[in-house]
């Protein structure tokens, strides 16, 4: 039975016995690579439910917007991680929501198939092992390495089989070992400052302040963000970059501890800001000063929320 | 009124301006137990006073180098002798994540300090702020995160001076 069966006899259950009141989901989007949220309340719909390599989204971002209900939700090991934090962080009861876990070797990027395919239209995508067969409109048919094609963040990853999950759809994938510290981080941390500040500055010169990386994250749950505070004005919106890195830099700051690296701010942002470094980096921080990492375990607090006696503090004079 | 310059007085060797914002319970004791006692220290900081280290907000931090201050000193009480407990604990936390990813976005090491002065060290805040000044003095004036669109070119303020008359 594929996992896609499973998925949607596992919803279509669950709703008809009214142990949830909606399932959060993925069904087919525009387009044989595009994967939308889908929010199926009724069983007889849970045929519209798909799971494959492009289902990218991070669907915990909507279970704070459902509390109250009870809610089933398709997640990918990342994004199980995001659904951990916001129950530890009281945001939402584990017994409100059923985890459907969903193992997953990375998702596609679609600027990787875009190129692959040069700019072809694909009706269908199929995957082969670890091959993505690309049928195109044209008849033509293109084969792509699936490591070739998956978000460079993805090829990082260390939760790639879900580990709190009610139910589990379709079979646990090898999980290799990773680096402790992200090679990216790493590398520009070995950088003289004049240089680690060009890159900064680069990077945060083409943002445009969207807010797509907000919108899209999990973890950024207030209702009042400190970005549209009027009083006090924290930040002003200018076209002044020190604004920009104001704004960055806050938003690391407020996700200590917190992001759990499941890269949808990376895959939202429409500039491409390179905020995959700087989020592995504050990871990184995280696990080296206060050995924690983010949505593994419901009990343990975040960081900031709680401190050590002996906490490091040989950086104050 | 007529358009005229703004004059700046001409400094003939620059200082630094440090933004200092001390506890209420220690650090500005400290700063005050080292005035009364008349220890000279260098006049660059200029004291915010807060409740507590723990009421630093990294966003202080972040503006006041937006706002074009050459240094940042935050200081509170010793490790257990928090007046509200815990304040500095937490903000210790807060502060060692903090200095990590300024300096990994490129902000120079020494800009923005930290450190604990009890109420009964009027000498160790001198030193501190000895120690800080000069740090800055060598960095150099801030030129990274400060924001510039009031850099407001002296024509437009000319212009602006003309209307109002």
């Amino acid at each position: 039975m594929s996992a896609e069966t499973t998925l949607r006899e596992i919803a279509a259950d669950l709703l008809g016995t009214g142990k949830v009141d909606v399932v959060v989901g993925y069904r087919r989007g525009d387009g044989a690579l595009v994967a939308t949220p889908a929010f199926v309340s009724d069983p007889a719909e849970a045929d519209v439910l798909v799971f494959d390599v492009t289902c990218e989204n991070n669907l915990a971002n909507y279970l704070h917007r459902l509390e109250g209900r009870k809610v089933a939700v398709v997640v990918k090991g990342c994004d199980e991680r995001s659904v951990i934090g916001l129950i530890q962080e009281g945001q939402i009861a584990r017994d409100d929501v059923v985890i459907l876990g969903t193992p997953c070797s990375g998702v596609i990027d679609p600027e990787a198939t875009t190129a692959l395919t040069k700019g072809g239209e694909v009706a269908e995508a199929v995957q082969e092992g670890a091959t993505l067969v690309l049928r195109l409109s044209s008849g033509e048919e293109v084969l792509g390495d699936l490591c070739e094609l998956i978000h460079p963040g993805c090829r990082e990853c260390s939760v790639r089989n879900p580990r709190h999950a009610d139910h589990l759809i379709g079979d646990l994938v090898d999980q290799p070992s990773m680096p402790d510290v992200s090679p990216d981080v790493t590398r520009v941390e070995a950088m003289p400052t004049g240089k680690r500040w060009e890159y900064f500055q680069r990077e945060m010169g083409k943002c445009i302040l969207c807010f797509a990386c907000r919108s899209v994250c999990p973890a950024c749950y207030c209702n009042a963000c400190f970005t549209d505070s009027s009083q006090p004005k924290w930040m002003s919106k200018s076209s002044d970059p020190s604004d920009t890195m104001f704004f960055h830099l806050t938003r690391l700051l407020h996700l200590t501890g917190r992001c759990t690296g499941c890269g949808a701010c990376v895959r939202a942002c429409p500039v491409n800001v390179d905020l995959r470094l700087y989020n592995d980096k504050l990871r990184n921080d995280v696990k080296d000063v206060f050995e924690f990492e983010a949505g593994l375990d419901p009990e343990i607090p975040a960081p900031l929320s709680c401190f050590r006696l002996d906490d490091k503090d040989d950086f104050i004079k | 009124m007529t358009a005229s310059e703004p004059q700046v007085a001409e400094t003939p060797e620059w200082e630094p301006k440090i933004v200092a914002f001390l506890c209420n319970w220690c650090s500005y004791a400290g700063a005050d137990l080292a005035g009364v006692s008349r220890i000279q220290y260098p006049a660059n900081v200029r004291v915010i006073r807060v409740p507590c280290s723990g009421r630093v907000n990294p966003m202080f931090i972040l503006r006041a180098l937006q706002q074009g201050v050459d240094g940042v000193l935050v200081s509170g009480c010793h490790p257990g002798d928090c007046h509200y407990l815990t304040g500095n604990y937490h903000a210790r936390r807060r502060f060692a994540v903090l200095k990590r990813l300024l300096e990994f976005c490129g902000i120079e090491e020494g800009r923005v300090q930290f450190s604990w002065v009890s109420a009964s060290e009027g000498q160790k805040f001198a030193d501190v702020v000895t120690d800080v000044t000069e740090k800055i003095h060598q960095l150099g004036p801030a030129t990274r995160l400060v924001k510039h669109l009031w850099d407001v070119p002296s024509s437009v303020l000319a212009a602006l001076e003309t209307d109002e008359s």
